[in-house]
């Protein structure tokens, strides 16, 4: 509210109307009762008054119209120079213009939390006409003329209280929306920065184990040269190893880095979903092998680009993939993943499917519910499905688990083109 | 270097690069009696048959891990050095990989000096 006076509006043809209610509001238009000698003596006592008294003792600022039509104007004005009004009450009969339903209408689309009052001595609209106005029933009073004067002050105050109270509610509510949309954020911060963390000691050797490779290589060569012990393919065969060694590492630094961003102020970009997944791969990959985990891929012929975060996409594949592994690795007999993707329709389907024996029925239901693990303490954050759910309902896709499938499967369904 | 060129260094990894480049490099070191393992399981069957000098193991591996082979070694040859290798400082700390019985705890990547350094120190007559 741009100043604190209570904003009222009046709706009515007759211009005897809007007088009672300034008489209501003690805004009479009258000239001050003068005292002559009295206010003489007062300012010679006390000096010039500073301001001039209100005439009204309720600080409110009376407004008339006299067509709805009209009434709809200043609103619209009062919206724009965020002046709104509290209240407005409206005739029912105000010829030739529109009379106080269709007013109320058109200015309940203009204004949404303005509160109505309808004044009429006789209504020529039935219960139904009211009870249709569906979305204004939680701001709309009756009151039959001739009004009492401490009724429409009583009413007025009450709702121009309803109308603080509300706007509050909603300046409350959006912040609340604001505190839960950053904590979400951070809590798939924290998620992507933990499943980074189970995979830190095997991208550690991933990485470091690649180092001793080439600095043995550089220390051969260097040996061959020392020594003259030119072997050409010995040479060569180090050149190689230390090429392929660089590339490996490479690309661990990029999947890595790719990761370890906050993606999620990144726009949505078309973007291969073989590539990602072999980005995720990489982060991983060492660790599967030491597992003796098997990775089968079952792609599409022509590659598949979609509009996605690249980001958090490679989050979800990475949490279920850090899932599928921790779930089968200690498993006696075969251990795979398998990933498989292919186009449905106006979709992409990209499934994840593990040789564990799938979930069991009774904690189905609870997976996707944030904090929930089946780890032990300090394994998982319980966040990693809850938190792909939320990331593939932002790229207006479905993520869900297969419960008819022999084997724990989860389907990604993404959609190819994005609705705006 | 005839001294060297007796003794028998096994190596464990179950990468198999890593195995080949420490064997070439220490074969240009002088050792030319290099075995090599691609699990701790092997290892164990190398080491029942070859009396090996040395036994140089990564720490992470599959099924029997580095911790699994030299506890079980140890019990079969308590004298017999071993070296721990680790990739990243938090898999294992020297206090605990002494506790178990490592010789050294080396870190990839490897110093190379410092590497051939305390393998001569040990397998010295």
């Amino acid at each position: 509210m741009q100043n604190e006076k209570k904003r009222i509006l009046i709706v009515d043809d007759n211009p005897s109307i809007h007088e009672d209610f300034r008489k209501v509001f003690e805004l009479d238009n009258s000239p001050t009762p003068h005292h002559g000698d009295l206010d003489s003596i007062e300012i010679q006592l006390f000096g010039t008054p500073k301001s001039k008294k209100s005439h009204s003792i309720l600080n409110v600022d009376l407004v008339s119209a006299h067509q709805g039509e009209e009434a709809l104007a200043i609103i619209k004005e009062a919206k724009e120079q965020n002046n709104p009004f509290q209240v407005a009450f409206i005739d029912m009969r105000m010829p030739p213009g529109w009379d106080g339903l269709k007013t109320i209408e058109e200015i309940s689309k203009v204004d949404p939390e303005l509160q109505f009052v309808v004044c009429t001595a006789y209504s020529d609209h039935g219960a139904n006409d009211f009870l249709n106005l569906k979305d204004i029933q939680d701001r709309l009073l009756l009151i039959k003329k001739p009004f009492d004067h401490l009724e429409i002050l009583l009413v007025s105050n009450a709702l121009s209280k309803k109308w603080e109270l509300t706007r509050l509610a909603k300046a409350k509510m959006e912040d609340l929306e604001d505190t839960v949309k950053q904590r979400t954020a951070m809590l798939e911060n924290s998620n992507r920065l933990a499943a980074l963390g189970e995979m830190a000691a095997g991208i550690a050797h991933e990485v470091n184990n690649p180092l001793t490779i080439i600095n043995a290589n550089c220390s051969i060569l260097q040996t061959l040269l020392r020594t003259n012990k030119f072997d050409e393919e010995r040479f060569h065969k180090s050149l190689r190893q230390i090429q392929d060694t660089v590339f490996r590492i490479t690309k661990i630094i990029q999947g890595l880095r790719i990761f370890s961003r906050d993606g999620s102020n990144d726009s949505f970009e078309n973007c291969e979903i073989e590539v990602i997944l072999n980005d995720t791969f990489e982060l991983c990959q060492k660790k599967l092998e030491n597992s003796e985990i098997t990775i089968y891929k079952q792609l599409p012929e022509a590659p598949l680009s979609i509009p996605v975060n690249r980001v958090q996409l490679s989050q979800v594949f990475l949490n279920l993939i850090i899932n599928a592994k921790d779930a089968i690795e200690e498993f006696a007999g075969e251990k795979w993943i398998k990933i498989v993707v292919q186009e449905q329709e106006q979709n992409v389907v990209i499934s994840f499917i593990d040789s564990g024996p799938g979930i069991p029925e009774e904690i189905q239901r609870k997976i996707m519910n944030p904090f929930f693990t089946t780890k032990p303490v300090g394994k998982g954050t319980g966040l990693g499905l809850s938190i792909s759910h939320s990331i593939i309902a932002a790229h207006q896709g479905r993520f869900t688990l297969d419960a008819q499938s022999p084997n724990t499967k989860f389907d990604i369904i993404l959609p190819k083109i994005r609705k705006n | 270097m005839n001294s060297k060129l007796s003794k028998k260094i096994l190596i464990v990894d179950d990468e198999f690069e890593i195995v080949q480049t420490i064997k070439i490099f220490l074969e240009l070191s002088g050792y030319e009696h290099i075995f090599e393992a691609c699990s701790g399981k092997e290892a164990l069957r190398i080491i029942q048959t070859e009396d090996v000098d040395l036994i140089i193991s990564d720490v992470r591996m599959p099924e029997m891990d580095g911790i699994d082979l030299i506890k079980m070694a140890k019990e079969l040859y308590p004298e017999k050095p071993i070296f721990l290798m680790i990739s990243g400082y938090s898999e294992l700390t020297s206090e605990r990989a002494k506790e178990l019985g490592a010789k050294e705890l080396l870190v990839n990547p490897l110093d190379l000096d410092h590497f051939i350094e305390i393998i001569d120190n040990n397998l010295q007559d």
